[in-house]
């Protein structure tokens, strides 16, 4: 019951938070200086034209009565047309989404238990050879460019060694399937074809390794931190006196506790996670949500960057919900 | 010496950590590198040549020539004074910003500061590195917003941190006798809070160069950031990796390589700075 209350809260506290995040990407394209509109309508446009984009849009009303009506649309699912495409944007979002949030998703599982490895296996070697060597890596992965790391791996794997695929996409084109979830790998299997999920499965290794090497440093750290940090409490030291089993010691006494810190600092690395898929996507010709957005910028599509902006913020906002929610049920002391 | 004994722990406490000197000397020598360039190759960053597209590393061309025919050794050079000069300045004005938000706040207390700190979380509510592709996207790629664009996105934790000091500061005896003695509120601010609460910048400040300088790279990569043919990593990264796929190396590795060594550099001096202020 007390978690019901804790949830309740933390919903209640979320909504300011996503008001001030749709002001906030709603005067993110006032930041120019000038008029609006003149951005909009191309550049052979005479007065009547100007005024007239300018009344279609909305733009002639006062600025919280456009916010309003952003609001109210965005709420029913309206984002605006792109600018460039003539395309609703939402129609676009709703495509694209999936296909990021599964590069990010799978990244994200593999940072988090390649780092609850790594960071334990170090604490349990403390100041030895296999805990300087994760130290030494967390901070090389730290300091690696991500859009570089993938270059390189496509030098290795796919120029050099021939065992990756052209970086080119999702799926060789000949193996296809029908898009029903938009995540790929969830659709080839629904398509029953094995041999189109396998290859899709090649086409995600490198980004998704590249990712989550980039991302996973602070995760490391953290793990090992909380890990040392368990090991030299007394309840961990008794336990360990007592003579448990290695297994038991281990599962029940250091993976616990080491792990109530962990959703929150995973929370902070989606929003990494998020941000580096843009240069990913933009490596591996990945059609997701990032090349998209890019597209937009490059030609300051504004519906298009707003939408972006805005659909990530939230998405980041609502992973830090999950993983408060996590971290309450995992320690009981949050919820106090 | 037993004469030299007594000073051995003042020695030990002023001295360096290793890996804060190693970051150091990579920095250096990346900036020194970058600065001494005319004198350390013959071609300049943008000049072509002619007879070499595409050429792999040679005796005339170090690290060989980029689809241009511009010498990649004398670009990964120069560059070091584009991306660590942006680097430095847009920390300095995170830096500035982030006081200049941060310091009232925490002095003014308050349903002021209550609405300072939700506005920042809201900032914060955004990925950085997607604030920062649309800003840059917004405000255009000139050098002095890409300056601003980047000292933005980083001031918030900044402000975090000065506000953070600053409130734990407020109340301890000797800034409530400064104010007894009748100082002003700026300069209570400014000459008595202020250089208290510096400490915990300094020691994020090198990481946050390492981050503004993948930033900068980041945006330049996808076209938002220096425009070619300027020498700058991440654009130079950017032309190379079409290179990649036809098995020509090296125009991505080398501006790889010294982004990746420049940002290690930064990391390693944050590393051991917050290493010895974890151990007072």
């Amino acid at each position: 019951m007390r978690i019901a209350a804790f949830i309740a809260k933390r919903l209640a506290l979320l909504i300011p938070v996503l008001i001030g995040v749709s002001i906030a990407s709603f005067f993110l394209i006032r930041l120019i200086p000038g008029d609006p509109v003149l951005l909009i309508v191309p550049e052979t446009a005479t007065e009547a034209d100007i005024a007239a984009a300018r009344e279609r849009l909305g733009l002639d009303q006062p600025v919280p009565v456009q916010y309003l009506r952003y609001l109210g649309g965005v709420l029913q699912g309206d984002f605006g047309t792109s600018i460039a495409t003539n395309r609703p944007v939402a129609m676009d979002l709703a495509q694209r989404l999936p296909v990021t949030l599964e590069l990010v998703t799978l990244a994200m599982l593999l940072a988090v238990a390649a780092s609850v490895a790594l960071g334990v296996h170090a604490a349990r070697r403390l100041n030895r050879l296999g805990d300087m060597v994760t130290r030494i890596g967390a901070i090389i992965g730290n300091s690696l460019p991500e859009f570089w790391l993938g270059i390189m791996l496509i030098l290795l794997f796919y120029q050099g060694l021939g065992i990756a695929p052209a970086p080119s996409g999702r799926i060789d084109s000949a193996l296809a399937v029908p898009t029903v979830t938009g995540l790929i790998t969830v659709d080839t299997l629904l398509a029953g074809r094995w041999d189109s999920f396998l290859n899709a499965l090649a086409h995600l290794a490198l980004p998704v390794v590249t990712l989550a090497v980039a991302t996973s440093a602070p995760l490391i750290r953290s793990v090992r931190a909380s890990a040392i940090e368990v090991m030299q409490s007394d309840n961990y030291r008794c336990a360990a006196a007592h003579g448990l089993p290695e297994g038991r010691l281990v599962n029940r006494y250091l993976m616990r506790q080491t792990l109530t810190r962990l959703p929150a600092l995973a929370a902070l690395v989606f929003g990494n996670l998020i941000g580096g898929s843009v240069l990913i996507e933009f490596v591996f010709s990945w059609q997701g949500l990032g090349q998209w957005a890019l597209r937009g910028m490059q030609v300051r599509d504004y519906p298009v960057i707003q939408s972006f902006v805005l659909v990530t913020a939230t998405a980041y906002v609502l992973v830090f919900l999950v993983a408060d929610i996590v971290q309450a049920m995992l320690d009981p002391r949050v919820r106090i | 010496m037993p004469a030299a004994a007594p000073n051995r722990p003042a020695q030990r406490r002023s001295r360096l950590e290793p890996i804060t000197a190693i970051g150091a000397a990579i920095v250096l020598a990346v900036l020194a590198a970058g600065i001494a360039a005319p004198w350390l190759t013959p071609w300049e960053p943008t000049q072509i040549d002619p007879f070499f597209f595409l050429e792999g590393p040679n005796a005339q061309h170090w690290f060989g020539t980029d689809g241009n025919g511009m010498d990649v050794f004398a670009r990964v050079l120069y560059a070091a004074r584009i991306d660590i000069g942006i680097a430095l300045a847009s920390v300095a004005l995170a830096v500035v910003l982030g006081t200049a938000v941060g310091l009232p706040l925490g002095y003014a207390g308050g349903w002021v500061d209550d609405i300072g700190m939700r506005v920042l979380d809201i900032l914060q509510a955004f990925p950085v590195f997607i604030l920062a592709l649309a800003i840059a996207a917004i405000l255009g790629t000139s050098l002095p917003n890409l300056i601003l664009t980047i000292g933005l996105i980083n001031a918030p934790p900044y402000a975090r941190l000065i506000r953070a000091e600053v409130v734990a500061l407020r109340h301890r005896t000797f800034i409530e006798a400064a104010e007894c003695a009748g100082n002003s509120h700026s300069s209570l601010m400014l000459r008595h809070l202020l250089p208290n609460a510096l400490t915990p910048i300094l020691v994020i400040a090198p990481l946050n160069c390492g981050w503004a300088i993948l930033t900068l790279a980041g945006l330049s990569f996808v076209g938002l950031g220096i425009p070619v043919p300027e020498a700058e990593w991440g654009a130079m990264i950017s032309a190379g990796a079409a290179d990649v796929v036809g098995g020509r190396w090296w125009t991505a590795t080398f501006p790889g390589l010294a982004l990746f060594l420049t940002v290690l550099g930064f990391n390693l001096i944050g590393e051991g700075l917050q290493q010895r202020q974890a151990q007072r």
